[in-house]
């Protein structure tokens, strides 16, 4: 299956989940190889493929681990530039307890591997300015995920330099 | 921002959706096009680069003339549906939405109509109630109780068909 990632020059648009993992006010965020910002675990969602679906699939992927009722928490329509390109992006963000094999130890880097890229993973503290400091990717996240909504909330957020 | 949020291979489709769920004296406000023999919520493709607001925005200003004031979503789908032989993919947000003053209440007739494109769309205001919408083919089906009963949250649903 192929990933609902559409790009027209230096446009992009793609669909994506993303899972909210949080522990003693602390989540999970995970850098692919040396990039200079950090993401919340997941990827992409193919065509086929429920937003749902793919959040089964990634978290199987990329943390070996078989979550049981993710929670829709946010569902954005974020508008960022990346890479170099443009991006329009339709993002699910689903609440996924700790897998119980995920060591909490902030501070320390958990290594893996998924799709032929490196995958740092490691926990730093919910604040705002602590997910500013270590350069969390999309910025709206940075803001949503020490409170969660009940339900899940819809937003547009569109970059300032968009 | 010319281009619709719609994607194709030889035999998949994947596309963006916004629609309006606008509701009347227990009618829901539909629409269809020559050539089809089923019913859809007005609305359309956002555009790379708009928002799906922004996208149903515009098409009630082009299609209706019409300024409709959404907020969030009421529902977001997930849907899987073949049409015509092909297979379709399809992200789709339902806005509910105040009857704009332009489209006129009546029943047992189209209220608008339109040439867009090449087609002739045609507006009618189809009755919620379960014996109506048993025999009026309304896509998609699996959201008939939730047009019929607003859910009282915000909805992410994913189904097929």
């Amino acid at each position: 299956m192929s990933n609902l990632t559409f790009d027209e020059g230096n446009e992009r648009v793609n669909v994506r989940c993303a899972g909210i993992i949080r522990h003693e006010d602390h989540l999970l965020v995970v850098r692919e190889d040396d990039d200079d910002f950090v993401c919340l675990p997941g990827g992409r969602v193919q065509r086929g493929e429920s937003s749902l679906d793919a959040i089964h699939r990634e978290m199987d992927e990329e943390l070996n681990a078989q979550i049981e009722t993710p929670q829709l928490r946010y569902m954005l329509e974020n508008f960022f530039w990346r890479y170099g390109k443009r991006f329009h992006e339709f993002a699910f963000y689903y609440e996924v307890a700790k897998p119980l094999h995920v060591p909490f130890q902030p501070g320390v880097c958990i290594t893996g591997e998924d799709d032929g890229k490196v995958l740092s993973f490691e926990w730093v503290h919910t604040a705002p300015d602590a997910l500013a400091e270590i350069n969390l990717h999309p910025f709206s996240m940075r803001t949503r995920v020490a409170e969660l909504p009940q339900g899940f909330v819809h937003e547009c957020v569109v970059d300032p330099d968009y | 921002m010319s281009v619709d949020l719609s994607f194709s291979t030889s035999t998949a489709h994947f596309n963006v959706r916004s629609a309006a769920i606008i509701r009347q004296h227990n009618h829901l406000l539909c629409t269809t096009f020559d050539g089809i023999d089923f019913w859809f919520l007005p609305g359309g493709r956002p555009k790379r680069g708009e928002t799906s607001i922004e996208g149903l925005k515009r098409e009630f200003r082009e299609e209706l003339d019409a300024t409709i004031e959404v907020d969030a979503p009421h529902i977001i789908a997930e849907s899987f549906f073949d049409l015509a032989g092909e297979h379709y993919h399809e992200l789709a947000f339902y806005y509910v939405a105040d009857c704009p003053p332009q489209v006129r209440f009546v029943t047992g007739e189209d209220c608008h109509h339109l040439e867009e494109e090449g087609r002739h769309y045609r507006y009618r205001w189809i009755e919620l109630s379960p014996t109506v919408l048993a025999n009026i083919d309304l896509q998609p089906r699996a959201l008939h109780s939730h047009f019929i009963d607003l859910p009282p949250l915000p909805l992410h649903i994913v189904f097929d068909g």
